[in-house]
């Protein structure tokens, strides 16, 4: 369902991802690990379709997605996929309730019903109370759950997340992801989770473990 | 994890005697209970009954007898078995997952295992054991979720101890060739 094949991406000098290939089927959870700096981040970008990689191929439902022109590309990501980001990534002059609504409202939902949507997932993440706050008023741990919730409140195909634990405690994390992986398992969406934190890896049914730019091992539950 | 598995790995690198292998034991395993000269014979007559070892080569110069030990084609075949396996996951396996590594430096080559293998097997079998504790705690009463939180926790230590131990391995293999 989401392929990346022989894909090469330099930054500079920096070959950050070396002709790297994984394939992930329909509904999979992936955790994809790795010291820090081996690609991790570059190959979600990669695959959300962030990122253009210089050769190789990414496909979403075999159709190849690198190269298709940017407004192309960020309505399939629209329509298709939820990403939560390593670092800063929401919008910091509205609130967190607006943040969460915003998807929706690109994708053509109307306000009201994108702002009750929108409180539903703030909700399952233990966040309604923070709806009325704006980004900078939010510890890290709550601006990471706001961008679970705008992550997945569109419904999308594939939810990528970087590091979506990474500022929460170990009960706040296990939270997010059993609302990450739980709401993924009941419709089938397909999820990559980039960690370094095994705990967070173990919700996955795969790893896929990165080391210089390329897949040092991929092993199966 | 045995002594015979660690002695076996020690004369992969050649004929030894006893003395010989208690040393280089205490030396590659420092954080090991060092070998008493009794184990390291009680073992290695172990390993002879069993086909594992042979004696090489006894010489008596005026002193004492001197036995020379060397590992039989059964014994490399035993200890590929052995480098071939994961240790079974459960919390506080320090000293079996050292052992193992350890010796999948030193004696890898010789039984056909790489050491970075051997760690990425071992931390798809965490892993694993990982994954049902967590599918178990999510699906468990609070008394399950706190005694899984227990072994998962410790199950992470001994990963994150893997990772370090990948990151590591060209130290080792240098200090251990030198
Ligand atoms: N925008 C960029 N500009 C320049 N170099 C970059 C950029 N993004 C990534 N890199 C480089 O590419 C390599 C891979 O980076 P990447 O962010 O994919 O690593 P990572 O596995 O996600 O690491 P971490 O665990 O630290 O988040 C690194 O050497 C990094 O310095
Ligand atoms: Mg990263």
């Amino acid at each position: 369902m989401l392929e990346a094949r022989g894909v090469h991406k330099a930054f500079g000098p920096t070959r950050a991802l070396r002709g790297l290939t994984v394939e992930i089927g329909e509904g999979e959870i992936v955790a994809v690990t790795g010291p820090s700096g081996s690609g991790k981040s570059t190959l979600l970008h990669c695959l959300a379709g962030i990122l253009r990689p210089e050769t190789g191929e990414i496909r979403f439902d075999g159709r190849r997605i690198d190269s298709l022109g940017d407004a192309a590309r960020t309505t399939v990501r629209r329509e298709n996929f939820g990403v939560v980001f390593q670092f800063g990534q929401l919008v910091p002059e509205l609130s967190a309730l607006e943040n969460v609504a915003l998807p929706l409202m690109f994708n053509r939902h109307g306000r009201e019903e994108s702002m009750l949507t929108a409180r539903s997932w703030l909700e399952r993440l233990g966040v309604e109370d923070c709806a009325g706050l704006r980004p900078g008023e939010l510890s890290g741990g709550q601006a990471q759950r706001v961008a679970v919730a705008r992550a997945l409140v569109t419904g999308p195909r594939v939810v990528f997340a970087d590091e979506p634990t990474g500022a929460l405690d170990s009960l706040a994390g296990e939270r997010v992801m059993d609302e990450l992986t739980g709401t993924a398992r009941e419709s089938r969406t397909t999820l990559v989770i980039v960690t370094h934190d095994n705990r967070v890896a173990a919700y996955a049914d795969r790893e896929i473990v990165l080391r210089d730019g390329t897949v040092a091992s991929a092993v199966t539950a | 994890m045995s002594v015979g598995h660690v002695v076996l790995g020690l004369l992969s690198e050649g004929p030894r005697h006893g003395y010989e292998l208690k040393r280089e034991h205490d030396r590659h395993l420092p954080g090991a209970r060092p070998l008493a000269y009794g184990q390291v014979y009680a073992t290695l007559q172990r390993l002879q009954r069993d086909g594992f070892a042979e004696v090489a080569e006894t010489a008596q110069d005026g002193g004492p007898e001197r036995v020379l030990y060397a590992i039989t084609p059964e014994g490399l075949a035993e200890l590929a078995r052995w480098l071939g396996e994961v240790e079974a996951p459960a919390p506080h396996l320090s000293g079996a997952l050292l052992s193992r590594t350890v010796l999948a430096v030193i004696a890898g080559e010789a039984a056909g295992v790489t050491p970075g293998d051997y760690l990425l097997r071992q931390r798809a079998a965490h892993l694993t054991r990982m994954r049902e504790l967590t599918a178990r705690r999510a699906s468990g009463s609070p008394a399950e979720a706190l005694a899984a939180d227990y072994a998962i926790q410790h199950l992470d230590a001994d990963l994150r101890w893997i990772e370090t131990a990948m990151a590591r391995l060209t130290d080792l293999k240098e200090e251990i060739d030198a």
